[in-house]
């Protein structure tokens, strides 16, 4: 009696076969029948797993999905599953590179190139399900529950704020607000425009918001934390900007 | 020395998944009307979650029992046992009591990957020694008996020595751990492979099931899927009566995870596994 192939073996030529698609040898390591033959056997396991990833992607990346299409989205991801394996326990860390990857992968050029869009938009929604699941400013007290007007500690400088981890910052070369606000009712949903844009992803009531920003609101919120420094601008903006999780005095 | 029923954990009941579709529903429904004795979450959705998933886990765990289930154990795999994800485990569990951890006899990846699959294992006797080495290192680490669950398979390995049910048996007995016995992955595995799901059923040792899952399967012509995003079919009632008459009564978990119907719906569904042990009373 032949030995057993060794368990290792077995499993690096199962896996290999499921990243690469690599169908050598099937029947020698796997039992067909009059139903399902050895190959189409492996090939379940094969095929969910790269359409379990790509729903993944779809998933995370719903407005990217609704505005490339079906077909090109699923290109794409596609695309994404074979160069980047998943590495992590959980599905969720899976989408983290995808928008490197789709710029990585486009033709060279003008970062507002209609080329640009999907990396831009994948940034944003990548953006958005980080803020999902960080932790936010819900279970903290606000300046205005510790008994202290927001608006009087920014002006008198008495606080030092900080960003949350529910906050993630964004330089884009394209304006998609028109595009998140349909989101995936349209389909597909207009175009960005080519207009150079700053963008804040933040929580709020556990609900995840865009919010466009000023230039001088992105550089004050870059550099925190730390206080107002007597800018009457901000400290006129900080009720709404705390309003929106955007910060949070320390 | 003898082993207790369920390793003498408790029953808490019929339960169900904790799914996002049902967060709103459960937050505004008081915990009262809520239909179901406990909730079986998967641990990987809420490890490193500090958002309003982990606030909706905290609700539901203050009024009900939990279990954790995990997906990417990946307790047969030859790649070295992830203790950074058993750690994170142990705090999950630390912080939110469940009644027990729970993953499945698989392997999801090696060399580092992680497919997202519930791998089939080569049921070998080498196989055996190896998930018998990892299941007591976890057991250790976690300070509990782990409860491993049957897949569903859709190919078997020619190297195979032994049956899933019989490697499951001396699995259990050699490392105390428990079962998840998964009524629909019995009935889907059988379909698949055309063995008998009632001599699978007599050949898993009842002390050490501790909880049973339901679920429905898709119907591809030449084999079936474990899809969960159907109603219970028939068959797999019939097989949960026998389940039950064997090894009941434990914990039954009604798992949907596709194409997810009101909670209301989920509970409907529940109340036919009350019928099922009414007949299995009477086997």
């Amino acid at each position: 009696m032949s030995e057993a192939p060794a368990l290792a073996g077995l499993q690096g030529w199962m896996q290999a076969a499921l990243l690469d698609a690599e169908v050598a040898a099937v029947r020698d390591h796997v039992h067909g029948d009059n139903r399902l033959t050895a190959e189409a056997r492996l090939g379940i396991y094969a095929s969910a797993y790269r359409q379990r990833l790509v729903e993944c992607l779809r998933d995370e990346y719903p407005v990217l999905a609704a505005l490339a299409g079906a077909t090109a989205f699923d290109l794409f991801a596609q695309g994404y599953v074979a160069a980047h394996p998943s590495q992590s326990y959980t599905m969720y860390d899976f989408g983290a590179g995808f928008a490197d990857y789709l710029d990585a992968v486009r033709p060279a050029g003008s970062p507002h190139a209609v080329e640009a869009i999907p990396a831009a938009l994948a940034r944003i929604e990548r953006a958005r399900a980080e803020v999902h699941r960080a932790e936010g400013v819900e279970r903290e007290a606000t300046a205005t529950e510790t008994g202290l007007d927001p608006l009087v500690a920014a002006m008198l400088g008495l606080t030092v704020y900080r960003l949350p981890d529910s906050v993630r910052l964004l330089v884009l070369p394209f304006d998609c607000s028109a595009t998140l606000a349909a989101g995936v009712e349209e389909e597909p949903p207009p175009l960005p425009q080519p207009v150079p844009s700053l963008l804040a992803v933040a929580r709020a009531h556990y609900r995840v918001e865009c919010h466009p920003l000023e230039p001088w609101q992105y550089d004050w919120l870059v550099d925190l934390p730390g206080r107002t420094g007597g800018d009457a601008r901000i400290a006129a903006w900080l009720p709404r900007a705390i309003g929106q999780g955007l910060v949070v005095a320390c | 020395m003898p082993v207790q029923p369920r390793l003498g954990l408790p029953n808490p009941g019929d339960g169900v998944g904790l799914r996002e579709v049902h967060y709103a529903y459960l937050m505004a429904t008081p915990p009262e009307a809520w239909g179901v004795d406990w909730f079986e979450i998967v641990s990987e959705n809420y490890l490193d979650n500090r958002g309003y998933g982990l606030r909706v886990l905290e609700h539901v765990a203050a009024h009900r029992p939990i279990v954790m289930h995990g997906v990417s154990l990946s307790i047969g795999s030859t790649a070295p046992l992830d203790y950074g994800y058993l750690g994170k485990l142990r705090d999950l569990a630390a912080a939110f009591r469940p009644l027990w951890i729970s993953d499945h006899l698989c392997w999801t990846g090696i060399g580092g990957i992680n497919s997202h699959d519930l791998l089939p294992m080569p049921l070998t006797g080498e196989s055996l020694d190896h998930v018998a080495d990892r299941v007591a290192a976890v057991q250790e680490f976690l300070g509990r008996p782990l409860i491993l669950e049957n897949p569903s398979s859709y190919l078997q390995f020619r190297a195979d020595q032994m049956p899933e049910c019989a490697f499951l048996a001396r699995l259990a007995e050699r490392t105390g751990c428990g079962l998840l016995l998964d009524v629909n992955n019995v009935h889907v595995s059988a379909t698949n492979h055309g063995f008998d799901p009632l001599a699978y059923l007599e050949a898993i040792p009842a002390e050490y099931v501790v909880q049973m899952h339901l679920a429905g399967p898709s119907d591809f012509g030449t084999h079936l899927i474990d899809t969960h995003d159907k109603p219970v079919p028939e068959a797999v009632w019939a097989l949960y009566a026998r389940a039950w008459a064997h090894c009941g009564p434990v914990a039954t978990l009604l798992e949907w995870d596709a194409d997810i119907p009101p909670f209301e719906d989920l509970l409907v569904e529940l109340t036919k596994a009350r019928a099922a042990r009414a007949e299995a009373a009477l086997v």
